[in-house]
């Protein structure tokens, strides 16, 4: 089977930023989140996958289609882009049905099929409120709606669970399962590992407009643990905490701060933490409190393109 | 092409009442309601102000056409595509299955319809008035004033006003002459259209389509079209006025002697107005469907 999105050297800039940069990579089918800290060039991806933006340089193929104004393979896409914009001054139902016609839906069919993807997303009773009074949440769905409403292929998705409380992401995220298991291609974005986690198993890291790296998760999982975490621990006895730590194995260095704090450096968090549990009773230092502060994507992946 | 007509027609009939309710017809159809109502102020409350044929011609030539027209097609036409891309939602009709040339065409209809409904209710409006106040109207007799300066010398001054007899004669029966509505009218509708197309073009590719269709408008064609000679001949506002000068020729060129170079016969001139709104409009397609525009989050 042929992969769903080839991209050979891709590049694309703004101005004289770097969006993506000679990415190559191909995806197959499924479900498919693509992770990286904001500027990683996920939505630059994205873009270029939904046909958006072109290609400053290399090549992209989707569905077998080069994607940029591509009317043919716009039948066979869903975009919903991270912009929250949408049309204030149409209801919800308005704006799917609207973009509906414009795949060439006959008025009956618009409106049947923007009320299923209303209710499909949750939206099913504000559907006739003007957009400009939706939450932030409710735009995203409206986006998501329009987005599936056509029954596309592919659903391709820039940051959907932003905006969402937890109800609403387990919702949406429950959704893009359905839509995986019903035979559909999703690829959905976030700067958040766990929510994409929560979605699929394949995902992809980006950072700095490259490619970093391309897996399950458990396979980044463990490529991320084996980066070096600073932990910062508040005890009563600072000192006699910083010498039992010292005789730890994971820890390759131990600080204590001007405030007081101790600030551990390891490179094996999962032990570090198991050790740590067998110490801090033994020791009696009174630990207060324990901060993993660079535990974000951004640290690690920094740490990861050195 | 069918498709391309069914999607066209699906956007005008999709913004027009969009557009109807937006904030700029709002401030346009106010400078449209500000002519007509000019023209009643100078008729019935100035007493050595214009005949009624003045009161139609020069707010005719001097702010419907020169200034009216430009700027309400600067304020709704650059906003077919630029409102678009400053609201992000552009992205939204960009991923559809349609030809990226009937946003233009069809926001562009939408636009260019509300415009013209205005500038011709604003016209439509003006000669209601200048033909209602005609009939009661009479030049008024020259009054004597006596002023007194500050060394105390007592001064007298007449206020008077020299007018034409072109144009006391111009409206015996208190209807305006033959033709002149009718070619005001068309010369307003088709400058709507034609510099709608124009600056709805512009939102193509600038991302400042407002700004810069203000400097067009009034500084550009401003100073060409002042210009003596065929430089004129260079911007919207000369086929416009060709139009007018058609009917009743002796009546514009006192209005706007100075302005005028020699016009175009008005099939000329619509054929040149035509060229420039096909040219606006084929231009922007081409541009909107190549062009990638880059939204911000």
């Amino acid at each position: 089977m042929s992969a769903l999105v080839v991209a050979d050297k891709l590049g694309c800039w703004y101005g004289q930023v770097v969006g993506l940069s000679e990415l190559t990579l191909a995806i197959e089918g499924g479900i498919t989140g693509l992770v990286g800290p904001n500027g990683a060039g996920k939505s630059t991806f994205l873009k270029l996958v939904a046909g958006e933006l072109r290609p400053a340089r290399g090549e992209i193929r989707v569905l077998g289609h080069a994607p940029f104004a591509n009317r043919e393979y716009f039948r066979r896409v869903g975009f919903c882009p991270q912009q929250e914009a949408i049309w204030g001054d149409m209801t919800g139902l308005e704006v799917v049905e609207f973009l509906m016609r414009l795949h060439g839906y006959a008025p009956p069919e618009a409106r049947r099929r923007a009320n299923a993807a209303l209710d499909r997303v949750g939206l099913g009773d504000a559907r006739t409120r003007r957009t400009a009074g939706y939450s932030k949440g409710m735009r995203q769905r409206t986006k998501i709606a329009q987005a599936i409403a056509h029954d596309p292929e592919l659903v391709v998705a820039d940051e959907p669970l932003n905006g969402l409380d937890p109800v609403g992401r387990a919702e949406i995220q429950k959704l893009f399962a359905e839509l995986g298991a019903a035979g559909m291609h999703v690829l959905v974005s976030s700067h958040v590992l766990h929510e994409v986690e929560a979605l699929t198993p394949s995902i992809v890291l980006f950072h700095r407009g490259r490619l970093l790296a391309q897996g399950s998760v458990g396979e980044i999982r463990r490529l991320l643990s084996r980066h070096p975490r600073r932990v910062e621990l508040v005890a009563r006895d600072a000192r006699r905490l910083a010498s039992a730590l010292m005789a730890l194995e994971p820890v390759s260095s131990v600080r204590i701060a001007p405030d007081g704090r101790v600030a551990v450096e390891t490179g094996d968090v999962e032990r570090f933490f198991r050790e740590l549990t067998a110490l801090a009773p033994r020791e009696r230092a009174g630990i207060r409190s324990i901060e993993s502060h660079d535990a974000n994507l951004e640290a690690v992946f920094d740490y990861l393109v050195g | 092409m069918m498709s391309f007509l069914r999607t066209t027609l699906l956007f005008w009939r999709t913004y027009l009442p969009r557009i109807c309710l937006a904030r700029r017809t709002l401030l346009v159809a106010l400078g449209c309601a500000l002519v007509p109502l000019l023209a009643f102020v100078l008729l019935k409350f100035i007493p050595h102000g214009p005949s009624p044929i003045e009161a139609f011609l020069y707010p005719s030539f001097f702010i419907v056409l020169s200034v009216l027209v430009p700027l309400a097609a600067v304020i709704s036409g650059s906003a077919v595509i630029s409102e678009e891309v400053d609201d992000r939602t552009i992205t939204y009709l960009l991923t559809r299955p349609i030809s990226r040339a009937s946003i233009l065409v069809g926001r562009w209809l939408a636009s260019a319809t509300v415009l013209v409904v205005l500038l011709a209710g604003s016209v439509g409006a003006l000669k209601v008035v200048v033909e209602s106040q005609a009939p009661g109207w009479k030049k008024a007799e020259p009054r004597v004033v006596e002023t007194t300066n500050r060394r105390g010398e007592k001064r007298t001054r007449t206020i008077d006003r020299e007018i034409p007899a072109e144009f006391l004669q111009a409206m015996p029966d208190g209807e305006l002459p033959d033709g002149l509505f009718g070619t005001m009218l068309a010369a307003t509708l088709a400058g709507a259209a034609v510099y709608s197309a124009l600056f709805a073009a512009l939102g193509t590719f600038n991302r400042h389509p407002m700004i810069v269709g203000l400097g067009y408008a009034f500084a550009v064609e401003g100073f060409l079209a002042n210009l003596p000679g065929t430089s004129q001949q260079l911007t919207v506002q000369f086929y416009l006025r060709s139009m007018l000068v058609s009917e009743n020729p002796e009546l514009w060129k006192l209005v706007a002697e100075a302005q005028l170079a020699e016009p175009d016969t008005t099939r000329a001139a619509l054929f040149a107005l035509t060229i420039i709104l096909a040219a606006s409009l084929a231009l922007g397609s081409l541009v909107i469907s190549r062009r990638q525009y880059v939204l911000s989050a």
